[in-house]
């Protein structure tokens, strides 16, 4: 996990490190999605990244396309002789060429639903307080604040209900979250426009200020990535804290040696979110917690390392590579396993969509969820 | 015109399968040479041997050129449409079927060297051959450049395990070449013929390859030597002691320096390291390991480590001697490999005589390989990518492939001519006093090719 590289010299002179060598091919999920479209893999995003940045090549929609073909996963980094940071570098370009002004329509139709509904699902932002009504009341002042993501708030707003409930439980004290909360606008950033971001991001960091909140814990790896990341790039500093939920369970139980038993036993398979592990670099804080349940029998899934398919917001691109992505993914859960744990929204409503298209009896279940009922008295 | 063959093709196996947008066209250009570059005029991903014979049958008849493709991985610009063309992306034709009780597998081109040997480790087999690029080298491109790798000191090449393959030929005729068994007759072996042939004579479809039971155990012996020649000596004692390792890597203080560097690791670089694997069945291993030893021992290393296989240390040691490539890479834009295979017993002369030649311009040549068989990479390094390093670069490539030239070797052991060695490959021709066997190649290459269509501009 490197620094995203935002001049355009330094990231033209990083790239050139690329030796075309191939060794990332095989290990990129959108390359064997596309049954191996080489303009879409890895090598050849960073090749088109260069062209553009070289002056060979003008951006237009073809290759906006090309450069947005990427889940972000950045499964490609470990195998990269030359130790490149892939996806930064493909998120460089993107920024750098202004990728936005190109968006190929599906993509362009997301940026339009945040800008005139507030989230890129198409749906309004009012709809993201859905929850509110399953948890009575909800404190507008807080030290914590809850932050459901809009793909938590719109596909689950159970999840979210539990998660607040199980906030409060923890702190014993005061939890808030922000009725028609905002978009993270972590896609503006994925399509390049920073300045947008940051004029946005700015206003969603004075409402988390309104709310008194000194730590904000979000359900969502990608909203939690534009917080504690993104923002930086663009020069804010956040006046608060931000943990994704499993490193605040982490601090909150495995910590403080606090027991969590379910009432039945339960195995499961451990699905790890790319963004959480790769983008943020929390690998073992979610697996001590899963290991501090008694009754629960967790497994690794075979190749820890896949993505889901719905990583950077792609599922909302391109659904039918997203699709094959999942698809593929789930023939990881070990025999036998019935049900995915996972704690990221985008991934457990990926899956359950890939369950539903290949009639699969597997559930799925957040972290979150597991832990709530593993504190129920 | 291209637009219209663009048309044809399509028109047969199907327009999505041809790609001619500028994008598409501008990521072709290259494969891992830092020094070539060639625009296709249209790239064809082929799914099935169908695919190829139409193109074959259209590039033929118009007398387009055809660059077959795996993955690209080539380091001397065998995979580069140097001559435009058509690209011919093999890399999505990847079946892989698996005969245990036969003793071979048969994959399709596109296949991953990697992929192969992992659907035979299924079945308590491996493939012999094993690229350092096993990853993402494919099996018909392996083939046609006659790939080698690490285990190389004992079962060398693709060319030892290839038991038949199909070829298309340009004009789209197909031709079954060899045959799944052990033993063969079948007249002039003209399947030899396309393993190292860099995709100039016909492309490789599919191919059958021998495979043999994984062995039980392993262990790993890593030590430092010296110099070049107290290692050769160890190799050369082993293998008068009737010991005949799996493996025999080597990496020179300069490649652990690089490895340091990149890594931040602590490996020692006053000597040279020598990595040995001695496997064998579990019952056997102690005591020809433990024999091992003892000859290493005997010729006083600096160090000596030791681990069996899957124990994390076995894996540490493996690990440094895989990132010799990769430490380079990290800390030089311009990386141009050398593959030099000399007799054993001139690997010390010609490694020096490599070596004098990095300090006569002042440039470092990290130098590694697999000198079990003689095989090792001096490794042009330039930190910066600029023309004039770039020239130097390629200068100085041309000097160090004449000692391999020198000392009775060969310029190329397991990355083929391709563009890059084609003058240091009529050098060595020369010494030979073989010149004229450039005329008979092409002779050979008329034969199967007669309108020069295949990879045209590669090997001469």
């Amino acid at each position: 996990m490197s620094e995203l590289l935002l001049n355009p010299e330094e990231l033209k002179s990083i790239t050139e490190y690329c030796k075309k060598c191939g060794m990332c091919l095989s290990h990129c999920p959108i390359y064997e999605a596309s049954d191996r479209l080489e303009s879409v893999s890895p090598r050849g995003k960073l090749i088109i990244g260069l062209g553009l940045l070289s002056g060979e090549l003008k951006l237009d929609e073809t290759l906006s396309h090309k450069l947005m073909s990427c889940v972000l996963c950045s499964e490609c980094v470990d195998f990269c002789p030359a130790g490149l940071d892939i996806p930064n570098l493909i998120l460089g370009a993107r920024i750098s060429s202004k990728v936005y002004e190109a968006l190929p329509e599906s993509l362009a139709k997301v940026i339009e639903n945040i800008k005139t509904k507030g989230t890129p699902h198409g749906k309004d932002v009012t709809e993201k307080s859905k929850w509110f009504d399953l948890v009575g009341e909800v404190e507008k002042e807080g030290d914590v604040l809850l932050w459901s993501g809009c793909t938590s708030a719109l596909t689950n707003p159970n999840l979210v209900a539990t998660a607040y409930k199980l906030l409060k439980k923890l702190e014993g004290g005061s939890v808030t979250a922000l009725r028609d909360e905002p978009c993270c606008y972590a896609m503006y950033v994925y399509t390049g426009n920073l300045d947008a971001y940051k004029e946005e991001m700015l206003k969603v960091i004075e409402r988390v200020k309104e709310a008194k909140a000194k730590v904000l814990v979000s359900l969502c790896p990608a909203c939690t990535r534009s917080f504690r990341i993104y923002s930086k790039l663009v020069g804010i500093e956040l006046p608060f804290r931000v943990l994704h939920v499993s490193e605040y369970l982490h601090e909150k139980l495995v910590k403080n040696g606090k027991k969590i038993a379910l009432p039945n036993p339960v195995t499961a398979a451990y699905h790890d979110p790319c963004t959480l592990v790769r983008g943020l670099g929390v690998r073992d804080k979610q697996r001590e917690v899963l290991s501090s349940i008694e009754n629960l029998k967790w497994l690794e899934m075979k190749g820890t390392r896949n993505c889901c398919g719905g990583g950077g917001a792609y599922g909302l691109y391109q659904p039918d590579w997203s699709a094959k992505i999942s698809s593929r993914r789930l023939r990881d859960v070990p025999e036998g396993v019935k049900t995915i744990i996972t704690t990221c929204p985008t991934c457990e409503a990926t899956f359950k969509k890939a369950i539903k298209r290949e009639n699969l009896d597997i559930e799925v279940r957040d972290l979150v969820t597991l832990v709530y009922e593993g504190l129920k008295e | 015109m291209l637009e219209q063959v663009a048309k044809l093709i399509g028109d047969e196996i199907g327009a999505d399968k041809v790609l001619t947008s500028y994008s598409d066209m501008y990521v072709y250009e290259f494969d891992a040479t830092p020094m070539f570059r060639g625009k296709p005029d249209l790239v064809v991903r082929a799914f099935s041997i169908d695919d190829v014979v139409a193109v074959m049958k259209i590039a033929n008849e118009r007398k387009i050129p055809v660059v077959p493709r795996g993955h690209a991985s080539s380091l001397t610009g065998a995979a580069v449409p140097s001559q435009g063309g058509i690209v011919l992306d093999l890399s999505a034709m990847r079946k892989i079927e698996v005969h245990p009780e036969d003793g071979y597998v048969k994959a399709e081109a596109g296949a991953t060297v990697a992929e192969v040997d992992l659907a035979c480790n299924e079945f308590g087999f491996f493939l012999p051959p094993d690229p350092a690029s096993a990853d993402t080298a494919t099996i018909g491109a392996s083939i046609a450049e006659n790939a080698g790798g690490m285990r190389g000191a004992r079962y060398g090449s693709f060319r030892n395990w290839v038991l038949g393959m199909t070829v298309v030929l340009p004009g789209g005729k197909v031709f079954k070449l060899g045959a799944p068994v052990f033993k063969q007759r079948m007249g002039y072996d003209l399947m030899q013929l396309f393993i190292g042939s860099e995709g100039t004579l016909g492309v490789i479809t599919d191919a059958t390859l021998k495979i043999i039971p994984q062995r039980e155990g392993l262990v790993r012996f890593f030590s430092y030597f010296r110099n070049i020649r107290e290692v050769v000596d160890v190799i050369q004692d082993l293998k008068r002691s009737k010991i005949d390792p799996l493996v025999v890597e080597f990496m020179d203080e300069e490649t652990l320096k690089c490895v340091n560097e990149a890594y931040k690791t602590n490996f020692r670089t006053d000597g040279i390291a020598l990595m040995i694997d001695i496997d064998g069945y579990q019952e056997q291993l102690d005591a020809v390991a433990g024999r091992a030893e003892e000859i290493i021992r005997k010729h006083n290393p600096l160090e000596l480590d030791k681990a069996r296989g899957g124990e994390p240390k076995a894996i540490e040691l493996y690990t440094a001697r895989k990132a010799s490539y990769p430490a380079i890479s990290r800390l030089n834009k311009i990386v141009l490999i050398e593959d030099l295979t000399v007799p054993l017993s001139k690997v010390p002369d010609a490694f020096s005589e490599a070596k004098s030649i990095g300090r006569k311009y002042g440039i470092s040549i990290p130098t590694f390989g697999h000198i079990g068989d003689g095989n090792f990479h001096p490794t042009i390094t330039f930190r910066e990518l600029t023309k004039e390093n770039l020239e130097l670069a390629k200068k100085i490539f041309e000097e160090v492939s004449d000692v391999a030239i020198k000392y009775g070797g060969v310029v190329s052991g397991e990355h083929g001519i391709g563009l890059q060695k084609k003058a240091s490959f009529v050098r060595m021709l020369e010494s030979m006093g073989s010149s004229e066997l450039i005329e008979y190649m092409k002779r050979v290459k008329e034969l199967f090719d007669p309108n020069g269509i295949m990879n045209p501009g590669k090997v001469f």
